[in-house]
């Protein structure tokens, strides 16, 4: 997930999506991502990423990482449509305990909403390793899930 | 306990191991196995390949350098009429190859994509990208539809296209019996949907002694349909294993049969009478697969519908395989033999006078509506077919009482059926009575049928609604079995090479080899690119040759089929099955000598 020790920082990095393609399958999708920091005896608070970059073919692994397992989605798909992806990058001190990633899906083609929550635990060495995806039909739902993380810690 | 060191198996533990011993080895070594970047393959995605005067793009894909596997930008796109697919790799230059023989046709298919919802349990980690992280990996988008699986790599022939046979690969590959309940249990694990469709292949395996057995431990593992892949020869001499395959639960035979002549079919042409006759005694169906190869035995398309028909009691049906041009291959000579499935479908249609027309086959993924539906009906996973469009076709075909033959396209009004099953499917994940779907599905049902121009026989106590009933009411699938035994299944499925190598079908393939390791890998990793699969696997499970034969006291070479020609065109079967298509005594034993030689068979 490329996650990186930035001197006294940690990075973490998420994706915003939007694609349409025609072939194999005519398919249009938005994905709009909002990432959580998670600390001690905290609520989760949102963040804001530090810098926002275009992508480039050097993050395909990350992308399929983070989307073919939730979303079914992976560079394949990218190399087949029109897209624009905006990697968000992320720093955190390093008593941050977990991230979470909410990711508002749009499917224009099937008009289905829906929302991706990822639990990243922060790990040996200052890697973040996902702990847990969650689906939900309900933004709220969503957000109280992440709202409740450290109740369930 | 079998002992993995480094990258090495012991043999001859192996050969004691219990499945327990099957699960640790393949646990440790698929993690190992997989391909890795700048040992095994590199990455040149910064070129973008170039369309030139009088092309138009269709879409870009990622796709593989022949020579060196390295991974690429490729774009697919039509000229004159053909849609094609160009890379560019930046050592050994500009591949360019013909994709599909027809753009309208592929237009038209493309409408029929649905994709699958993935695999939930995946047997390896995302490490790489694709295809070099076959196993299956999260990224793959369709369940496993038909299993694979490698009961022996010995072949009693010695084709001349073929790479993959024991004595040319220089290894015995051989699962022991264990090892192969291992695999298939590793297989059924798959989540949501195990699979239930089983092909034993080879090589040819019915040279294994226990092949019978394997068959029995593949139903008791939960395999409702088992099918054998073999070329039959052995079944035209052996009946009894014929009734023995098919009491063990041997649901189908899938048997190459390239053509209706010796040269068109010289490697079993003789022997499919016999087998076939065989084949009834024990009530075992089989389906034809021909290879189709462009000037050697295309013009004889409809000639093999043709026989399939007139043994419609026996064969289940034909599907035809265009052939996938595997090894190094010049431009010229792909250009000489490549044949791509609408160009198979357009031959059929102008060699049976418009009998079976191009707008009678439908894309694999267009059934998928019918999972859909029953899946949102009953609230279970259901097996659906999603592959890429692009792979593969089918059609059924009716005989009438009078001979005539009738796709079913042309009293069945497919495409509105399959539109009204999606809608519905649609409104009961939207949580519409299903009471009320259902009764809206009877009302309509009649709608979507022409009775005036179906078959007699259907005709009669309205045989296609209560098929329709037993399926989407009933839910009993036995009613499709019946279905298939009133008409031949007509199938095509254009397995990949490296020349027209497509991810984004890959990614949707549900035809998966079971590895020894336990990896499921898409059929077209497995055998499109064999150095980084199917060679490395099951070499590493295998043995080399001499040491297989000293160990088993045989000799691969000794095994070799030798046909004896004489008897078998003097025969009655051969004469009865070949009448309608061969003058059988204008063909002198010398000459079918020559041709079963010429094929690498000796014969006298």
């Amino acid at each position: 997930m490329n996650r990186t020790d930035r001197g006294s920082k940690l990075e973490f990095k998420a994706f915003e999506v939007e694609l349409e393609s025609k072939i194999p399958k005519s398919s249009k999708i938005k994905i709009k991502t909002t990432v959580y920091a998670i600390f001690m005896n905290k609520k989760a608070v949102k963040v804001e990423p530090y810098t926002v970059e275009d992508f480039n073919d050097s993050y395909a692994l990350d992308f399929d990482l983070r989307f073919s397992e939730s979303i079914l989605l992976s560079y394949s798909d990218l190399v087949s449509s029109n897209f624009n992806v905006k990697i968000l990058k992320y720093e955190f001190p390093k008593d941050i305990l977990k991230v979470a990633e909410l990711n508002e899906v749009e499917d224009l083609t099937s008009k289905e909403k829906y929302y991706v929550v990822s639990i990243y635990r922060k790990g040996k060495n200052y890697m973040f390793s996902r702990e847990k995806t969650v689906k939900f039909r309900n933004k709220n739902d969503a957000l109280d899930w992440i709202n409740n993380i450290h109740i369930i810690e | 306990m079998v002992t993995v060191e480094e990258i090495s198996v012991n043999y001859s533990e192996l050969l004691k191991a219990d499945i327990k011993a099957f699960e640790e080895i393949g646990k440790e070594l698929r993690k190992q196995l997989l391909p890795k970047l700048h040992e095994d393959y590199e990455l040149a995605l910064e070129i973008e390949p170039k369309l030139k005067d009088g092309e138009h793009e269709i879409t870009q894909t990622l796709s593989l350098c022949p020579s060196c596997l390295r991974l690429l930008k490729a774009v697919i796109f039509e000229r004159e009429g053909k849609v094609w697919i160009r890379k560019e790799c930046p050592v050994h230059g500009e591949i360019e190859e013909i994709y599909w023989g027809d753009y309208e046709l592929y237009m038209r298919f493309k409408k029929w994509q649905f994709d699958g919802k993935g695999v939930k349990n995946t047997n390896v980690p995302l490490l790489t990208l694709c295809p070099y992280n076959c196993g299956l990996c999260p990224r793959h988008k369709s369940h496993t539809a038909l299993l694979n699986l490698v009961a022996t790599n010995r072949c009693d022939l010695s084709c001349w296209y073929c790479f993959f046979f024991a004595a040319r690969a220089g290894y015995v590959y051989e699962p022991t019996l264990n090892h192969i309940r291992y695999m298939l249990r590793e297989a059924r694990k798959l989540a949501p949907v195990p699979p239930k469709a089983l092909q034993i292949t080879g090589g040819e395996p019915l040279l294994r002694d226990d092949i019978v057995e394997i068959v029995k431990i593949a139903k008791e593992e939960g395999f409702t349909h088992v099918q054998v892949n073999t070329t039959g020869i052995r079944l035209a001499y052996n009946g009894e294993l014929a009734k023995k395959l098919r009491q063990a639960g041997t649901n189908v035979l899938y048997m190459s049969f390239d053509g209706v002549t010796p040269y068109t079919n010289p490697k079993n042409h003789w022997e499919v009478p016999y087998t076939l006759e065989n084949l009834r005694r024990a009530n075992l169906g089989v389906v034809l697969v021909p290879t189709v190869i462009r000037k050697t035995n295309d013009h004889e398309l409809w000639d093999i519908i043709r026989f399939g028909v007139e043994n419609m009691d026996i064969v289940r049906g034909i599907n035809f395989q265009p052939i996938s041009l595997t090894g190094r291959v010049s431009r010229g000579e792909r250009r000489e033999l490549r044949i791509t499935i609408p160009d198979a479908i357009s031959l059929i249609e102008r060699q049976s006078g418009g009998v079976i027309s191009k707008y009678d086959w439908y894309p694999v993924p267009s059934v998928a509506p019918i999972s859909h539906f029953i899946e949102a009906l009953t609230g279970n996973y259901q097996l659906t077919l999603t592959t890429h469009f692009a792979c593969g076709a089918a059609t059924y075909i009716f005989k009438d009482e009078n001979g005539e033959i009738i796709p079913i396209t042309r009293f069945v009004n497919v495409e509105d059926f399959f539109k009204y099953l999606e809608e519905k499917a649609k409104e009961l994940e939207l949580g519409k009575n299903k009471y009320l779907v259902m009764l809206d599905f009877f009302i309509k049902l009649r709608k979507f049928i022409d009775s005036k121009n179906a078959p007699k026989s259907l005709k009669k106590g309205n045989e296609i609604i209560k098929m329709l009933y037993q399926i989407f009411v009933k839910h009993d699938y036995s009613s499709l079995g019946k279905f298939h035994y009133k008409t031949l299944f007509l199938g095509m499925m254009h397995f990949q090479d490296l020349y027209n190598h497509d991810v984004a079908r890959v990614q949707r393939c549900d035809i998966h080899y079971i590895s020894p390791d336990g990896r499921l890998i898409p059929f077209c990793s497995f055998n499109v690119i064999p150095m980084l699969y199917r060679d490395r696997v099951q070499k590493l499970y295998g043995i080399p040759l001499k040491e297989w034969e000293k160990i088993r006291r045989i000799s691969l070479t000794k095994q070799k089929y030798k046909r004896n020609i004489s008897t078998l065109v003097k025969g009655k079967p051969y004469k009865h099955h070949y009448r309608n298509f061969i003058d059988v005594d204008n063909i002198s034993i010398e000459e079918h000598v020559k041709i079963s030689l010429r094929f690498g068979i000796p014969a006298e």
